[in-house]
């Protein structure tokens, strides 16, 4: 018996080894596919608090009805009470006081998420949720697709907090409806949407204002009526959400056929053919059928286009892999980022297929320039199309056949220099596997 | 000649002021706003002569105040530094209600519902710019203390991970000057725009808490420097 007693408790310390040592590390509290490797920035709870948000632990304890939350918080944070003054939550006949979203325990209060919004907006909230079965790009998947992201997972977080930032429009509605006023009219702005639909992946601001619509909005849009639906007869010209979100739908994905031009489609899909339909009615608002009809075409020509470009050059890029003429090599650098197989087998990812997304560091210059090409350049040329702004997307497709112009003439320099040999061949692993941020990224998930 | 007595007398108190203004305007304001002046001349602005026309215009019409709370008048000086706080949710909602937003109450108490430039950097009338330690006081107007403390500590972490990034840069470039002298330049001008343009916007992403520039602008954007000097070290370098 006092065998077994000892025994038992041997096995249970061995399964259960922080029972009596501290030591271990806090055991990683991530989410999605890579959950077990990372372990969350403080900043997550606010970006995603459903899954993240951690109890309230300051000093503050009761349970206050709403005229007592702004009383106070009138002092303490006085912005946000004159906010929510001048809000449709303050002025309805049953005002929607700060309980209602946050709760009454101030130990348990409640960060709002869409389910919050959604038990008195539901439609809102179930356009939102179909997005879901059209994938990705979609606004309901975008918190999913973040933490899913290989090089989310792998990077320090306090480094990616900006992606959670704009992906956390998955998770609650204030990207749009900034709090605490939730204005319908602010949302229809065009300018509601370029905090994050910016930058060199997605450039819709500035690729929107140079279109015929854009400047349209740009000369008289802060004297239109942004009260009204946005519906056909309303605005002299779309702003993003009129197309995208027709009719005030909460639904960005199912018309999404060229899906951010990341990698090529077949626009005459099935699928396709219907989300065209859609977008052909949306256009219809303004332009006969015959005109959006011969933009799609000119879209899908200009998409043709960039693909075979986009195919040379990766094309190239493989065949220098194929000859092992790209340095660091795939073993002298950083292993692809979540791949524990890849710490084996190490491989160079190039294009969208093998995942080069997530392979924009620890990568040689030239397959950072295709990464550059594809992922900037392209991406750019595309949303001008899409958007009609045809002198933005030829600035970029311009840019992209000098890029890949210079790709072509540095793959001949480094034909030329040959393969690793004992000769020539140097320690780059000192320089691609060391480093004060190298190592700091190793081992900081 | 009584009339053009009286209209001197009305157009006294706008009188145009020209030239070197400061010390006119300084001649009253020191007796009658002593703090305030003393903290201008303190501050960055002071010390650079940006004299108080530049901000509050001119013509001394009671509204000059006003004028100084938008951001216009920062933005011909500080125009790269705008384009991040214009991505911001606090700059779209300052273009949307430029028209709504009543400016003439003072810089405090979330009196603007989203702040401009002066709200946060020149708040509650810190002419010599708000003070490093109460930087946290004008986002505590509307966000509670935990979201910004929480907020300055991850943009700090988010910044010193991009400054790990320079000085790993650093290193590299000082192995190039050994073995690759003649990449030295390439070098130099990577290092200088990883220090002077994506560290900085990473510096200016956190502060008007901007993702574009946080994100695009910043980090991938010293990943890309980065590997491009690791590049340069080796037997097939680019310019070789």
């Amino acid at each position: 018996m006092w065998i077994a007693h000892h025994c038992l408790v041997a096995l249970l310390l061995l399964l259960c080894p922080h029972l009596v040592w501290s030591g271990l590390p806090d055991p990683p509290l991530g989410t999605g596919e890579h959950a077990d490797a990372w372990k969350p920035d403080p900043m997550h709870e606010y970006w995603d608090p459903a899954n993240h948000h951690r109890p309230e632990t300051e000093t503050m304890a009761g349970i206050f009805p709403g005229e007592v939350c702004l009383e106070c918080h009138a002092q303490i944070t006085p912005g946000i009470v004159k906010d929510w003054r001048n809000s449709g939550h303050a002025r309805a006949q049953q005002p929607v006081l700060c309980p209602a979203c946050h709760g009454e325990d101030h130990q348990k209060l409640v960060f709002p998420t869409h389910q919050t919004c959604g038990n008195c907006h539901p439609q809102r909230l179930a356009e939102m949720e179909e997005e879901k079965k059209y994938g990705f790009p979609s606004h309901a998947l975008a918190m999913e697709r973040a933490v899913d992201a290989k090089h989310f997972a792998d990077k320090p977080k306090a480094e990616v907090t900006a992606c959670l930032q704009c992906h956390s429009v998955g998770s609650k509605c204030d990207s749009c409806h900034t709090r605490h006023r939730f204005d319908p009219a602010e949302a229809r702005r065009p300018e509601a949407c370029i905090t994050c639909h910016s930058g060199p992946p997605h450039p819709d601001d500035d690729s929107y204002f140079a279109s015929a619509h854009g400047q349209k909005y740009l000369e008289e849009g802060a004297s239109w009526s942004w009260d009204k639906p946005l519906k056909k007869g309303n605005y002299p010209a779309p702003g993003c959400a009129y197309c995208h979100m027709r009719e005030g739908k909460h639904q960005v994905a199912d018309k999404a056929v060229w899906k951010f031009g990341i990698r090529e489609i077949n626009p005459r899909t099935a699928e396709n053919v219907i989300k065209r339909k859609r977008w052909q009615e949306t256009c219809a608002d303004c332009h006969p059928a015959p005109v959006a009809l011969s933009f799609f075409n000119a879209l899908d020509a200009e998409r043709k286009a960039a693909w075979n470009l986009l195919y040379r050059v990766e094309g190239l890029l493989k065949s220098l892999r194929s000859q092992d003429l790209l340095r660091p090599a795939a073993s002298e650098r950083p292993p692809y980022p979540m791949d524990r197989i890849a710490r084996l087998f190490p491989r160079a990812r190039i294009g969208f297929f093998e995942g080069q997304a997530s392979a924009f560091y620890n990568v040689s210059a030239i397959e950072r320039d295709y990464f550059e090409l594809w992922y900037f350049d392209n991406l750019a040329a595309y949303k001008g199309m899409a958007h009609q702004a045809p002198a933005f997307q030829r600035r970029f497709a311009e840019r992209m056949h000098q890029s890949a112009q210079q790709i072509e003439n540095q793959a001949k320099r480094l034909s030329a220099t040959g393969p690793h040999t004992p000769s020539n061949s140097m320690d780059l692993k000192s320089i691609w596997l060391d480093g004060e941020y190298t190592r700091f990224n190793r081992d900081h998930n | 000649m009584i009339r053009f007595l009286l209209l001197l007398l009305i157009l006294l108190p706008i009188r145009p002021v020209t030239g070197d203004e400061s010390p006119e305007c300084l001649s009253c304001h020191q007796e009658k706003t002593p703090i305030l002046v003393a903290s201008w001349k303190q501050g960055r602005h002071g010390q650079a002569k940006v004299h108080c026309s530049d901000c509050h215009g001119p013509v001394h019409n009671g509204k000059m105040a006003q004028r100084s709370r938008s951001n216009g008048v920062c933005l011909p000086c500080h125009e790269k530094e705008s384009k991040s706080y214009r991505l911001s949710k606090h700059g779209v909602i300052t273009t949307l209600e430029a028209d709504r937003m009543d400016l003439s109450l003072p810089l405090k108490e979330g009196n603007l519902r989203a702040p401009t430039c002066a709200y946060c950097h020149l708040h509650d009338n810190h002419h010599a710019g708000t003070p490093s330690t109460d930087r946290q006081t004008p986002c505590r107007d509307c966000h509670s203390p935990r979201l910004v403390t929480t907020w300055f500590a991850s943009g700090t972490e988010n910044v010193k991970t991009g400054e790990m990034k320079l000085r790993e840069a650093q290193s590299i470039v000082e192995k190039i000057r050994a073995s690759h002298p003649e990449s030295i330049p390439q070098a130099l001008d990577l290092l200088k725009e990883m220090e002077e343009n994506h560290l900085k916007n990473i510096m200016l992403g956190v502060g008007h808490q901007s993702p574009d520039d946080l994100w695009w602008h910043g980090q991938p954007a010293l990943d890309g420097a980065l590997l491009r000097i690791k590049s340069l070290w080796g037997p097939s370098s680019p310019n070789q």
